[in-house]
């Protein structure tokens, strides 16, 4: 038993083998030292530098552009809500207050004598007219010649505009046919 | 002896602690000359003690995660975490253990943090491949194309090694992979022998268990 098993094991050993014949490209290990020496070189640089500039060195373009967008926001944010009209200004501009503060600000005898209009019922004002308004309204009722071209008159007659077109004009009464009622 | 006086150096302690296991093909003295002299800032000291691990730490990073970028990316990481805390070194392993901690502990991270499992990125297989005796063993007759053949069995093989949890694919990367001494694993995971043994069964019969299409019974 002991035996098979070194042999199954010397079969594995044989295709683990395998193993050592992968290797990485032709050239790889030429250049591999000098990468790992200029990465090092780079961080004693970057150590050697101030710790503002390690600080600005880690921030790329866009990311301080947003950082820079997000501060120039937030301050016009707070700016605006520490400039802007309070309650007070507000009472004061005659502008109409908050509804907490209205009901603090206006008595309740100054909403007694407001005439509340009825819940169903139509409000509206009358007003008195002026000259110019009666007789622009007035007159073709009261004075069915004084209506304007093209307005109905209660006395029946609609006075159309002339049409310019002659070739549109309405046909003309048959003349004849009265010549011979009143003949007869 | 020399390597012990280095390492008083490095560590402060009088009485300097024996090294780890030798690595092959490493001079001791000249490495250590070498991390002094990157603990005191010279980084084309430090250039050439990562040309002499970068292969060996790739390829575990990548053999752990299967993905060539992930790779890339956890090994530099390592490198530079190494010399950021290369003044802490104090000599009690040898570098190698301790580069090997740090790429470890940061690739068990990793792929505990990765919550989705990536696609993998293969490395492709070198030209020796098709010749490797092992593998021209396991290649089957009904394959016609020893290639396509190849390249299934490479995706299956990381395929199971991706169903171990990340402790049991690690010994199997460091022993069966890499080559290292139950020893050595040890020292780099920081358990003992017995705990690398036993993991390592396990991953085995795991893994056999994943491939058993794939291999001859």
């Amino acid at each position: 038993m002991k035996t098979e098993e070194s042999e199954n094991f010397e079969e594995l050993r044989r295709l683990l083998t395998l193993k050592r014949h992968e290797q990485p490209p032709p050239g790889y290990f030429t250049n591999f030292s000098a990468k790992v020496i200029a990465r090092i070189e780079a961080q004693q640089h970057a150590a050697a530098q101030p710790w503002w500039q390690r600080l600005l060195s880690g921030f790329d373009t866009k990311t301080a552009l947003v950082c820079a967008s997000s501060v120039a926001l937030g301050g016009l944010l707070i700016v605006g809500l520490t400039m802007g009209p309070s309650d007070g200004d507000l009472a004061t501009a005659g502008l109409p207050a908050q509804p907490h503060a209205g009901l603090t600000s206006h008595p309740v005898v100054m909403a007694a004598n407001v005439p509340v209009p009825a819940p169903n019922q139509p409000t509206m004002s009358i007003q008195p007219m002026s000259a110019q308004d009666q007789a622009s309204s007035i007159d073709p009722v009261v004075n069915p010649d004084a209506a304007p071209r093209g307005m109905f008159s209660p006395n029946g007659n609609f006075e159309a505009p002339r049409l310019q077109n002659p070739a549109l004009k309405p046909p003309t009464p048959p003349a004849q046919v009265n010549l011979q009622l009143n003949a007869q | 002896m020399v390597q012990a006086i280095a390492l008083g150096v490095f560590s402060g302690a009088t009485v300097p602690k024996p090294l780890a296991t030798p690595e092959p093909n490493t001079g001791r003295g000249e490495e250590l000359a070498l991390i002094q002299r990157a603990q005191n800032g010279d980084t084309s000291a430090y250039d050439d003690l990562v040309q002499k691990h970068q292969e060996r730490i790739y390829a575990t990073i990548y053999h752990m995660t299967s993905n060539h970028e992930d790779a890339n990316d956890l090994a530099q990481e390592t490198f530079i975490k190494a010399y950021s805390a290369l003044k802490s070194f104090k000599g009690d392993s040898s570098f190698f253990t301790w580069v090997y901690r740090i790429a470890v502990n940061k690739t068990i991270n990793f792929l505990k943090q990765r919550k989705n499992r990536s696609a993998m990125s293969l490395n492709d297989l070198d030209f020796n491949a098709e010749h490797d005796p092992d593998l021209v063993a396991l290649v089957s007759d009904k394959t016609p194309r020893r290639e396509a053949s190849l390249a299934e069995l490479q995706e299956k093989l990381n395929e199971a090694m991706q169903k171990l949890s990340e402790t049991h694919r690690l010994v199997v990367t460091l022993h069966d992979v890499q080559g290292l001494a139950h020893e050595e694993i040890a020292r780099i995971t920081e358990c003992n022998v017995g705990t690398v043994r036993s993991r390592l069964f396990y991953a085995r019969q795991q893994l056999q268990a994943y491939l058993s299409d794939y291999l001859k019974h």
